[in-house]
């Protein structure tokens, strides 16, 4: 289930954030070889890692098993301040309403078949975009590699890109803004056979249990 | 050809035309003229099997050359296409001069690159696409003399990325379901009873299997499209037209 983690809650979910660092350096890092990203403490945090940041955590039965990160436009993000040159066509989508993803994952474990996640990865992006209809946030803007577009465009998604593609750290990536609605969370469901809600009803209580 | 062309407005301007366009043929005619304007003055858009597979059926949108399709598939070629074998095996675009072949111990590649070239298609370009549930397409092009100047490759990059997702669209509104199917016979009528909202053991009486034998298809497909649960996979295979 989908655990939704900001500075309003983030004092009960702090043994499962520093987990999910750990995550992300063996995704980022230790799988991916982004060398740049690599912590001594194995730990993979960055300036963005801060109290703006909203935490989408993927808990099945007290594991982390998958996860993302949502910072808000109107603060330094990503795409703003490391790279504003691949937004140089459209220009960087900056507004209260407009949220940058970053850090979308899954364990190993968890990925199925050619394309990464199945169930799980449905999971993580059903639960971004709850909380984001939750919330009114009406756009996301990202920095996807290329190869990931075919797989957005067919859980029905619009990707407006913001500038030409660039390789990045050996993958050609591209700036997009996606526009997000109730259709967007309809047809991603549909695409991965996800029917009820990803983001748990009680968060407080689910994760008292899954520490007992 | 000016060199003052802007490449991403080019890439742009169609990218924001191909919500418009509501057929294949538009997609097709518009897709044309962007890529004149790169040089390239052929082109396909289409789903990349592995061999022994035939290319044919998987064909999206064919731009190529009168008489080009029909040699190709006659002589048996994709088989022995070293463009097509490095498609399989990168999420890079390539020129196709950067496909690599030996023309001493494979002659047959050899051959194809060099009836290719007597047909026009001299110089391509072509942007691998891992579409979703894991199967390779491409958009691959050629010309003549076409524009090879990175911030072209980039702008095409996206173009192909894009044209590609719009003829899936339109294609899975379209077609009668004859294309990309992977399921067996078998396994689309079990998947398409459980759609009907049959039981494994209504299944085999209807079909006149064991009911061990209906699972054994239902793992089977689940497995090809890539699904967790049954209903998953009667929901892929009926999104992706299998049933």
């Amino acid at each position: 289930m989908i655990h939704v983690v900001t500075s309003a809650n983030r004092h009960f979910y702090e043994s499962e954030l520093l987990t999910h660092f750990r995550l992300r350096h063996e995704v980022y890092v230790a799988e991916r070889n982004w060398k740049e990203l690599e912590r001594a403490d194995g730990l993979e945090r960055d300036q963005f890692d801060n109290q703006v940041a909203t935490y989408i955590l993927a808990i099945d039965k007290a594991e982390i098993v998958g996860g993302s990160r949502l910072i808000p436009t109107t603060h330094p993000h990503l795409l703003s301040e490391v790279f504003p040159h691949l937004a140089s066509v459209r220009g960087l989508p900056r507004a209260a309403d407009t949220y940058e993803l970053t850090r979308m994952f899954v364990i190993k474990s968890r990925r199925e078949g050619r394309m990464m996640g199945g169930q799980t990865r449905g999971m993580v992006i059903c639960g971004v975009l709850e909380h984001c209809l939750d919330n009114g946030i009406g756009d996301l803007t990202a920095l996807v590699e290329m190869f990931w577009l075919p797989l957005f465009h067919a859980m029905g998604w619009k990707l407006i890109p913001l500038g030409l593609p660039e390789l990045i750290s050996g993958e050609w990536s591209v700036a997009v803004k996606m526009p997000i609605d109730k259709t967007t969370l309809e047809s991603t469901r549909a695409f991965h056979g996800i029917t009820g809600r990803a983001v748990v009803a009680n968060q407080l209580a689910s994760v008292a249990g899954t520490a007992a | 050809m000016g060199q003052s062309l802007d490449y991403s407005k080019v890439a742009f301007d169609l990218i924001d035309d191909l919500d418009g366009l509501t057929t294949v043929g538009k997609v097709m005619t518009r897709l044309g003229t962007t890529l004149a304007e790169f040089g390239y003055t052929s082109f396909l858009i289409t789903g990349v099997p592995e061999p022994p597979q035939k290319l044919e059926p998987y064909i999206l949108l064919n731009g190529w050359p009168r008489g080009w399709t029909e040699h190709y598939t006659r002589s048996n070629y994709y088989a022995d296409d070293p463009v097509a074998a490095w498609c399989r095996r990168t999420v890079n675009p390539f020129e196709w001069s950067q496909a690599p072949f030996d023309a001493e111990r494979s002659p047959r590649a050899a051959e194809v690159v060099n009836v290719a070239r007597e047909f026009g298609l001299d110089h391509g370009f072509l942007v691998p696409i891992v579409a979703s549930m894991g199967f390779q397409a491409c958009v691959t092009m050629a010309g003549e003399r076409p524009n090879c100047e990175p911030r072209a490759k980039r702008a095409l990059h996206l173009i192909g990325m894009y044209a590609h997702a719009r003829c899936t669209a339109l294609i899975g509104c379209e077609s009668d379901g004859q294309r990309r199917r992977i399921l067996s016979e078998r396994e689309r009528d079990v998947l398409a009873w459980s759609a009907e909202g049959k039981s494994s053991w209504e299944i085999a009486t209807i079909l006149g299997l064991s009911e061990r034998t209906v699972n054994w298809h239902v793992e089977q497909a689940k497995k090809k499209l890539d699904a967790v649960t049954r209903t998953q996979a009667v929901i892929k295979a009926l999104r992706s037209g299998e049933i």
